[in-house]
């Protein structure tokens, strides 16, 4: 199978962090950094990277690194404005598979959406929604967010005081945009219908839109008494 | 009868206050902006439009403006990447129909070509301005 290959245009320790597990991975990498000094910096700790030192944002490098059809681009430079313009180059000049813009402003998220780059990472955005997941996981097992958090998937446990233990699903009256999927009992997973009794310790694993995540988890997790 | 155009200046470059005080002197209604307070010391002693000090790399800031369709925007900081970005978002977002960006590096236009964008290149006029005044000796 052909080898997959990624560039990371700028970043300094996320590029290198990267890097690294890129390489882990069999992946070609090809870096690209305005930092003369942090390039060779680079190509000495990894020797098997194609390191570039140029700006990420102008067409001839792309060219000169023949990035044609790449897999992936992943745009990690402090300017949001240089991040969009280096994945717009990738994606439309040099029709690269995937790219990846990060952005430090989080409103760039929707806008550079509607510019054509569906990908787009906004740390601000990821650190806040992980703090939010670690407050709800001291209820929930897991929480997968998908579309930067439209929809989210979790696993929630029936603890022994629930009031939805011996009630059927059809009785618990769910919010609209919710559904349990699965329940995984004693190990065996168990696709529920309306009829299903929900008992204790199992296991529900809930798809959820974001306007009825907090009512969901209150409505499984809300105990006889407390 | 004329119709009444608003004008933004994106960036308060040594073209930028040049653009805004021609159109303000000739009449305009006319907005410059630029993140540097300093920078407007470049307009003209006779520049009556607006001055805002805001950074445009906030796209926020560019969304605040309220630009309407028939607004003209042209963007002149010193950052072509700068420049792209807000012109893209002036355009495709935003809908203003007609949009003047300033540009050093000409294989960035090919970005753009299917956007109401129309690009001045401000070294290659000078270049051929040179190529006119050179062909006198040559």
């Amino acid at each position: 199978m052909r080898k997959q290959r990624i560039i990371i245009v700028g970043g300094r320790k996320k590029a290198r962090f990267l890097i690294k597990s890129f390489l882990q991975n069999q992946i070609d990498v090809t870096v690209i950094n305005d930092t003369a000094q942090f390039c060779e910096e680079l190509a000495e700790d990894f020797p098997s990277a194609t390191v570039a030192c140029g700006d990420g944002t102008k067409p001839y490098i792309f060219e000169d690194l023949n990035i044609e059809s790449s897999d992936f681009l992943i745009a990690l430079m402090p300017s949001d404005a240089d991040n969009l313009i280096s994945s717009q180059i990738a994606k439309y000049q040099f029709n690269v598979k995937k790219v990846y813009c990060t952005v430090n402003n989080p409103i760039n998220v929707e806008i550079f959406k509607k510019l054509g780059i569906s990908n787009v990472i906004s740390s601000t955005h990821i650190v806040s929604s992980m703090i939010e997941q670690l407050v709800i996981l001291q209820k929930i097992d897991n929480y997968i967010p998908i579309e930067t958090g439209q929809v989210g998937i979790f696993e929630i446990t029936i603890s022994s005081n629930s009031e939805v233990i011996s009630k059927s699903i059809s009785e618990i009256n769910l919010p609209k945009q919710s559904i349990i999927g699965c329940i995984i009992r004693h190990g065996q997973s168990i696709i529920p219908k309306g009829d299903t009794i929900l008992m204790l310790n199992d296991k529900c694993v809930v798809l959820v839109n974001e306007c009825d995540k907090q009512e969901t988890i209150n409505l499984l997790t809300k105990g006889k008494g407390v | 009868m004329k119709k009444y155009k608003r004008f933004f200046v994106i960036g308060c470059s040594r073209l930028g206050a040049n653009i805004a005080s021609w159109l303000s002197l000739s009449g305009h209604d006319v907005t410059i902006m630029d993140k540097d307070d300093d920078s407007f010391r470049k307009l003209h002693e006779g520049y009556s439009g607006y001055i805002l000090v805001k950074d445009a790399e906030n796209t926020q800031n560019i969304l605040d403006l309220k630009l309407k369709p028939e607004d003209v925007v042209i963007v002149v900081t010193d950052n072509d990447n700068l420049n792209l970005m807000v012109s893209e978002i002036v355009s495709k977002l935003l809908g203003v129909l007609k949009v003047y960006t300033r540009i050093y590096d000409q294989s960035k236009e090919l970005l753009c070509h299917t956007y109401h964008i129309e690009f001045i290149n401000t070294s290659s006029l000078a270049v051929k301005e040179f190529e006119r005044r050179l062909g006198d000796i040559l």
